[in-house]
Formats: C-alpha cells, sequence, structure tokens
C-alpha cells in the first residue's frame, strides 16, 4: 500500500490526470454563420485580426524524437531561410479583406477594433460546444459591441509531414487559423470555421533558393482560404 | 557525438527521399543566351518522342503518404540504424510514386470516353504550318524539339496543353552530360472554361475538337517562337497572383506578365515557364478565341483589347 502511494506518486499521478484530462475535451467543430443574427438592425459588430506571430516557416509534424526533429528542421532548413526572407505577414490582409467584404455583401459594417488585452489573457469560459473557451463577455461594454468577429491566423508558410526521420511528402504551402464570430451577451459561437489549407506543389519542390513550386503553393493556399472564408459567409 | 554523426548519416541517406518523384510534364527552365537567339524566319520544328496527340486526365499531386507507425531495432548499431532508416526511406518511396501512378491513371480512366474519340491523331495535322515540321534526319541548329501533352479534365469540358521545348547544346566544348540543352522551357495553355456540367467535348463534332487541339498547340508553338527570338521583355517588378479560373477552385499563377491580346494573358510564371490564361469569359466557345500567331503577342499592354 505504502509502495503504491508514496506522496511523490500520488502528486505525479495527479497531475498526470490533470494534465491529460485537457486533451480529453472534445474539440470546436464547425458552425456555420448565422446570417439573421449578425443582419439583425442595430447590431454592432466588431472585427480583430490577430496576424501570426511567427515569420512564415515551414511547420514540421510526426518527426516523433528529438533527434528526428533535428534531421527533419535540417532537411527544411533552406526552405526555410527562403519563406523567413521573402514572405511577408502582409501577404494575408486579403484574407482579412476577404472577411470584412463578406460582412459587407450581408450589409454588415465590421467595425475594426484594437484589443487593449489580448485574447489569451481573457478569463477561461466554463461552457459547453458551442462557446468560446475564454470570456468575451467583459468586451461587450468595453467596447460597446454586440457581437465580435476574429480572424486568427496562426501558421503560416509550409506544412511537411515527417515519419520519425522519413518525409512523407513534399512540402506543402500552408496556412491555419480560426475565423469566429462570438456573440457578446452569451458567449456563444454564431460562427466558427478552423482554417488548415495545406496545397501540394506542382513538380520538383526541391529548388533553392527560390523555392518557385513551395512558394506557388503559398500563394495558393492564400486564394484557398480566401475563398473558404468567402463561401463561408 | 554520437549524435552528431548520426544525423549528417542520417540525412545524407536521406537527401535522396526529398525528392519529388520524376514527371514528364515538367521541364527544368534553361535560358538561352542573347547571342544564340533564334531568327523567326529560320526556326524548324522536330516532334520528339511524339507522333499523335497525347491525352491524359488532370491528376491530383499529392503524393505525400500518411504516417504509419515503425519501431526501428536499437540492438542493431549504427550500420543497422542506417540500414532500417534506408529500407523505411525506400517503402515511404515507392509508395509515393505508386500513389501518383494510381492518381494518374484513375484521371485518365475518367476521360476514357474522350480519349476514345480523340483516338490517334496526328501532331503533323494539327500544325498550321507543316512546312517547318522536319524528320530527326534533317534537323540543325535552329530546330526546336517539342513534346505536346494534351490533359483533359474530369468533365471533359476543357483541354489544356503542356508543350515543352528544348534546343540541343551545341558547343563542342560543352559537357553534355551537365549541360544538355542550350534552352528549355515549357508553356502551359489553358483552352477557356464553359460553364455549366456538360461535356462540351463529347458534344462538339470531330472537326470542333480537332480544332480546339489545333488552337492551343499553335499557340504553344506561337510562345516558344517568341521566347527563342527574345521577343518577350519583361520588367524588374515584383511577381504578383493570377487567377485561372477551375472547374472547382481557382489555381494561383504566381509570375510576371509577360503580353497579353484580347485572348490571352501570357505569365512568366516562378519557374519561367509560360502560362497562357485564357480571358475568354465561360460564356465563350472554344471558336472564338483566336490562335496567337508570331504577330499577335504584344507586351503586356492592357489597352490592347480597349481600342
Amino acid at each position: 500500500m505504502n509502495a503504491l502511494f508514496k506522496p511523490s506518486k500520488l502528486l505525479i499521478i495527479l497531475l498526470a490526470t490533470l494534465f491529460i484530462s485537457a486533451c480529453g475535451s472534445t474539440p470546436q467543430g464547425f458552425v456555420p454563420l448565422v446570417k439573421n443574427v449578425v443582419q439583425a438592425d442595430n447590431t454592432k459588430i466588431g472585427f480583430v485580426y490577430i496576424a501570426p506571430e511567427d515569420k512564415a516557416t515551414t511547420h514540421i509534424y510526426g518527426a516523433g524524437c528529438l533527434l528526428c526533429y533535428g534531421v527533419a528542421s535540417a532537411l527544411t532548413s533552406s526552405l526555410d531561410t527562403h519563406l523567413e526572407s521573402t514572405v511577408s505577414a502582409d501577404e494575408l490582409l486579403v484574407i482579412k479583406d476577404a472577411v470584412i467584404a463578406g460582412y459587407s455583401e450581408l450589409n454588415v459594417e465590421l467595425i475594426e477594433v484594437n484589443l487593449t488585452t489580448p485574447i489569451t489573457k481573457l478569463k477561461k469560459f466554463k461552457g459547453e460546444n458551442g462557446f468560446a473557451e475564454k470570456d468575451f463577455r467583459v468586451l461587450k461594454d468595453k467596447l460597446g459591441l454586440d457581437m465580435l468577429v476574429v480572424l486568427s491566423l496562426d501558421q503560416h508558410g509550409a506544412y511537411r509531414s515527417f515519419n520519425n526521420y522519413i518525409p512523407n511528402g513534399d512540402p506543402q504551402g500552408y496556412i491555419a487559423g480560426t475565423l469566429y464570430t462570438v456573440d457578446l451577451t452569451t458567449n456563444g459561437y454564431v460562427q466558427y470555421l478552423s482554417i488548415a489549407d495545406r496545397v501540394q506543389p506542382q513538380g520538383e519542390w526541391d529548388e533553392p533558393t527560390a523555392f518557385p513550386s513551395v512558394t506557388t503553393a503559398y500563394y495558393q493556399s492564400i486564394e484557398n482560404v480566401k475563398s473558404l472564408v468567402t463561401k463561408s459567409l | 557525438m554520437y549524435k552528431i554523426i548520426l544525423t549528417l548519416f542520417v540525412m545524407s541517406a536521406l537527401s535522396a527521399c526529398s525528392s519529388t518523384p520524376y514527371r514528364d510534364d515538367f521541364a527544368q527552365h534553361v535560358q538561352l543566351k542573347p547571342t544564340h537567339q533564334l531568327q523567326l524566319n529560320d526556326i524548324t520544328i522536330q516532334f520528339e518522342e511524339a507522333e499523335f496527340v497525347e491525352l491524359r486526365g488532370i491528376y491530383n499531386h499529392d503524393d505525400a503518404m500518411s504516417g504509419s507507425t515503425i519501431m526501428y531495432d536499437g540492438s542493431a548499431g549504427l550500420a543497422g540504424m542506417l540500414v532500417q532508416i534506408g529500407a523505411h526511406a525506400a517503402m515511404v518511396n515507392s509508395g509515393r510514386d505508386n500513389k501518383l501512378s494510381a492518381q494518374q491513371g484513375q484521371a485518365n480512366k475518367n476521360i476514357q470516353l474522350l480519349l476514345d474519340r480523340t483516338g490517334q491523331l496526328p501532331l503533323s495535322t494539327l500544325i498550321n504550318d507543316d512546312s517547318i515540321v522536319v524528320a530527326a534526319a534533317k534537323s540543325g541548329d535552329n530546330t526546336l524539339r517539342i513534346k505536346p501533352i494534351f490533359f483533359s479534365n474530369p468533365k471533359m469540358s476543357r483541354l489544356s496543353l503542356k508543350l515543352v521545348a528544348w534546343l540541343p547544346n551545341n558547343d563542342e566544348k560543352a559537357n553534355l552530360k551537365k549541360s544538355p540543352f542550350r534552352y528549355q522551357n515549357m508553356v502551359h495553355i489553358y483552352g477557356p472554361l464553359p460553364e455549366g456540367d456538360d461535356s462540351v467535348l463529347l458534344d462538339i463534332t470531330a472537326d470542333e475538337l480537332t480544332e480546339s487541339y489545333r488552337h492551343l498547340f499553335n499557340t504553344a508553338i506561337a510562345i516558344v517562337k517568341q521566347d527563342v527570338t527574345g521577343k518577350f521583355k519583361l520588367t524588374d517588378a515584383k511577381a504578383q497572383s493570377f487567377i485561372l479560373k477551375q472547374d472547382f477552385r481557382n489555381t494561383v499563377i504566381r509570375g510576371k506578365l509577360a503580353a497579353e491580346d484580347c485572348n490571352y494573358q501570357i505569365v512568366k510564371n516562378l519557374r519561367n515557364w509560360f502560362i497562357a490564361i485564357p480571358k475568354a469569359t465561360a460564356n465563350a466557345s472554344i471558336a472564338e478565341t483566336n490562335d496567337i500567331d508570331d504577330k499577335d503577342i504584344a507586351p503586356a499592354n492592357p489597352t490592347v483589347c480597349q481600342s
């Protein structure tokens, strides 16, 4: 009994359980835009665009050990250098414009706002699926808005899948993020769209220093996401 | 130290695995030196590895394999580890080749009716000026070798053509293994995209179908001729995204506008290929789009069509 439940072991088990329980939550699924809600008279809707924090780079998945990751990083290092030096986050502004234009088509004028507190710093909201994980309700009076549209682009550049040391395919053009609209009274989602677009480069990819195939695939991904966003509105 | 050596070994072993499977509808651009440019009237053409129209279905190029768990035997030592990684890499590469081949095979099955309808259409009957076509025995320094591959969308409503063209290196001092070409490039030209779900290419007459092949073929040859005679003058402007309308989603062509007329925008893409994007609207028929001939291609100037 004592051997099984030494305080240190018990603490580790509790911490591990706590840690793993976060992985067990159901991810938020697609919520189609409820158009009549955003089009309701006198509804004031704000818009926040969150650009990627990091420069464009190759996002590596599936390199399951430290050494594997080192090998994977080395295999994509020249592509990283190219993306970091030639692709600016400003290229993604066309997606932001597509959101504004999409709402404009619905006769809804979005009010661009700057948040003094980042969304990640907002308090957690204990709601079910269909509700935002952060408590946006505090923004209702602060910003004088009824709803908030958030376009958050988290990753951009290229995506390459590995099976430990072995690449499963070529690096693909890649953009990931979310577009969502939160009702600031209920904290419920009026729309939720997860964005993860990957584009296969056409032909040979490994052509330093210009990487024409992967670069074109990246711009194709921008177009795809723009189209996805437009169709969702 | 051991880890560094292992990393270096693994990286050199994997560098081969990171390459893309070979495709024949692809050409590495080789710029023709200005001093080697040809005179338009001297150009002759030789069909290389092609006598009849070769038609393929447009296929998905994504050959990425899904991740599968594999456990290496750690007791095998460094050499054993490398052998296992090599075997794993070969397995993944083979899987990628097979996937691409299967996708191409399926795409061809999708357009079987059009393949049957096209049959054995000789390339020599498509060319406007057949006097410039020469046999291999009569080819010379001014003979462009060309290999055309036609593609159809799964709906069988739009044709496109990838035309690879090259000039062999005739420099006696050149290392032909390293530099086999004086010039090599590819033109990718698209036909107009009709509206609706009809398989237009099955509905038109045999003559109209031949005409649509002829139009793409001659226009692509005209673009290559313009390139080898140094007619395209590009500025140092930044590359832009040009949109090609497709069945399901628009395709981005990234590059610089090289020329345009009322029918086509000709874009030199990041790979230096020429991509001819039809300006014709969805309602335009194949017959409404005229060939670009040697005189038609103007430097990029959108005002040409407004007059």
